[in-house]
This record gives C-alpha cells, structure tokens and sequence, in this order.
C-alpha cells in the first residue's frame, strides 16, 4: 500500500513530517481514519489521542490539542495547538497539572481563569491516558 | 582642549552602552531566531491552506469568509511593536506603512508593544485594548486568549475586517513591514484549479469554520509576534553596532583634533621660548 505525505505542525515546531500508511485522531464529531486515497476533507480536531503507521509499518502515538486536519489530495496537514508523541510526555507533570487545575476549578474559578483550567485539565488527563495505552 | 576631552569621554561612555545593548540584542536574537524557525513552517502553512480552504467554500453569508450583511465599517489593525526604542528604523517603518495604509475614521487599532501603544495614542487613532511585554514571552495560549477576545467582537459584527500588521524577518540584515489580511478570508477563487472538487466537511461547513478560525488565527498572531521580535532584536543589533561605528569614528576625529590642538600648543610654546631666548640676547 503506498503512502500519503502526512505533516503534524504545531507553532512551536514540525512533529512529523514523512510518508504514512494511515493516521487516526479525535475530531469533534468523533474517532476519524485517513488512509491513502482519501477524498478531501477539512474537521477540526479535539483533544485525543492520534495513531500514525508510517510507510515502513512502524506505529506511533501521540497527544494532540485543538486544532484541525485538512486532506488535500495525497496530503495531509494537520495543525495543532500542542502535540507530544508517547514518549515525549511527562507523566509527573501532567499527574501534577491534573492536580492543580483540579484545585482551581474546586476553587471556583470563573471566566478566563476556568476556561484555562478546564482546558488544561483535559490536556493533562488525555496525556496520562494516551501514556497508559502505550505500557 | 579639554573641551574636546570632556566630548570624548562622553562619546566613550556612550560607546559602552551601544556595544553592550548589541550584545544584549545579539544574545535575544539568537534565541528569537530559533523560536522564529520553529514557527516558521506553521505560520506559513496554515495560511495558505486557510486561503486554499476558504476559496473552495460555496457556502454563502459565512462571515468568516464573506464580509458581513450589515457592514459596521470599521477595519481592525493590530500592529505588533516593540516594548523598545533604539532600534533604527524597527517601529516607524511599520507605523507609517499602517498610517499609510489605513482611513484614520475607519480604523480601530489593537497596538502590542509598548511603542506602538504610545504611538498610536499620540496620534489620536481609536484603540480596541492594549498589550505590552508579552512579545519575549509569547506562548500560543496566550495568542489564544487574545484572538478570542477578538474575534467574539467580530462574530457581533464590530469589525468588518482583521489585518494584521507585523515586520517580517527577512534576514538578519533585513526586516520588512507586512500586513496580512487575517478576516474574512475573501482572497478570490483558488489558483490551483482543483476548486471543483469536491471537499468533505465533517461537520458542516459553518460549525468546522467556527472551529478552526480561532486556531487559525491564534497560529497567525503567535506567528507574527515571534517573527517581529526576532526581527526587533536583528534591527536593534544593527542599529546598535552602526551606533558603535560611528561614536568610534567621532572619536578618531576628536583624537586627531585634539593632538593637533595639543602640538600647536606646544609649537606655539616653544616658539615663545625661542623668541623670548633671541630677544633677550
């Protein structure tokens, strides 16, 4: 099965950039598959965990934010907020920011200050999940 | 005499805050540089493929890519500066391109930088809310935060548009002031010609624009504050060690003015001499 270019971006750098058998990840509606030959397709992207096999059938995890994916022709872009793969997460950090927006949210927060907490709060919990699958 | 010595100690001093702000500035740019690098790829991509993506909807009256039914007529600028002077030309280029540019009734300004804030005050533009000194420490959360704000005054119909006006970082001997438009996205019909096909919005078109505008924009305004600052510190390490060049070249005039003062006083000193020596015989 040939391959599809497949390139994850997020501000702060490239996480990949390479050929791909098929990459899943969480829209909003829900669970999503992209292999090669997919229609053209544009959907934003929830916190959750994305799937990628690479040509040479090697498996990858990772973590993804908010963001969005869009199929342009045998291309696939997709734009992220953070991304981390398996093993680039911290789990005592994440353990830790679990715990600390826990706090601020029990506080009772409001406004900016909640939607941060809220936000950080499922950053931290899907990538403590997404660790846990991989061991 | 010690007129020109006084001058030249000043002119040293000064010396010594020139090349130590260079350094300062060629330490930041090295990290700038980096951070501007990382960026670089997402910032570009992410704009075209939202121009790619708005010029294949056929969805009509989405004010993300079509300009409002009702037209406020007001267009918002928000001009990134710097939080410092002393930086050659780094600010009033990008000043004057948006004054240029800009219909001064029509213009509502979001200034970002402590310069740019005072500018656009002075000059009695109308401006949405302020930030300074966050450009060092930029983060895309932050750039979220901000473009949230933004853009529920555009959802509300405030703004008919959103440019954004930053200075690209050519290379480090250059910089040039831009302005992207960020909203709507109306740039016309793709060129590539593949318009035609069809595209598949999961959901429908309304709520996948709603949800990617903001990330979109976040990645626009993270992208612009980073490449401004990175161009900031190239244009104040120029500017710096022009400065330097020149105080160093002020004093190899004043030093020569001053030996020159100092040898005829001391010509004149001995012919005095010699002339009361030949007198007095």
């Amino acid at each position: 099965m040939a391959g599809f270019n497949l390139r994850i971006l997020t501000p702060t750098r490239v996480a990949f950039d390479g050929l791909a058998k098929s990459v899943s990840f969480r829209t909003t509606e829900g669970e999503a598959c992209v292999l090669n030959g997919h229609e053209d397709y544009v959907a934003p992207l929830a916190v959750g965990a994305v799937r990628i096999e690479t040509e040479n059938g090697e498996r990858k995890l990772g973590c993804s934010s908010y963001g969005f994916v869009n199929v342009l022709s045998s291309n696939v872009s997709i734009f992220l907020i953070t991304f981390e793969f398996v093993e680039e997460i911290d789990v005592a950090r994440a353990t830790e920011g679990m715990q600390k927006t826990s706090a601020i949210i029990a506080e009772g927060a409001t406004g900016d200050e909640l939607m941060d907490a809220k936000a950080r709060h499922e950053r931290c919990k899907m990538r403590l999940k997404v660790a846990k699958l991989s061991s | 005499m010690s007129d020109i010595k006084r001058r030249i100690k000043s002119i040293e001093s000064t010396i010594k805050i020139t090349s130590a702000m260079k350094l300062v500035s060629a330490s930041k740019l090295r990290k700038a540089k980096i951070k501007f690098e990382s960026v670089k790829p997402f910032f570009a991509e992410i704009y075209a493929n939202m121009v790619d993506l708005a010029s294949r909807i056929d969805v009509q009256q989405l004010h993300y890519v079509h300009k409002h039914i009702e037209p406020s007529n007001k267009v918002l600028y928000i001009v990134i500066g710097g939080d410092r002077g002393l930086a050659g030309g780094f600010n009033l280029n990008l000043f004057k391109k948006v004054v240029r540019t800009v219909d001064k009734k029509k213009v509502v300004i979001l200034p970002i930088g402590k310069i740019a804030i005072s500018f656009f005050c002075k000059n009695g533009f109308e401006i949405l809310s302020e930030f300074s000194g966050i450009s060092e420490e930029i983060t895309p959360e932050k750039a979220y935060h901000i473009t949230a704000k933004i853009l529920h005054n555009y959802d509300s119909g405030v703004f008919d548009e959103i440019y954004l006006a930053y200075t690209g970082f050519m290379s480090t001997l250059s910089q040039e002031p831009m302005i992207k438009k960020i909203l709507p996205l109306d740039f016309g019909k793709s060129k590539q010609g593949d318009s035609r096909r069809s595209l598949n919005y999961d959901p429908a078109p309304n709520a996948v624009f709603a949800a990617i505008v903001p990330q979109y924009f976040a990645g626009m305004l993270y992208g612009g504050i980073v490449e401004s600052f990175a161009a900031e510190q190239a244009a104040r390490s120029n500017a710096m060690e022009s400065a330097t060049g020149n105080a160093e070249e002020i004093i190899n005039n004043l030093a020569l003015k001053y030996n020159r003062a100092r040898q005829f006083a001391v010509t004149k000193e001995i012919i005095e001499i010699v002339a009361g020596g030949a007198a007095g015989q």
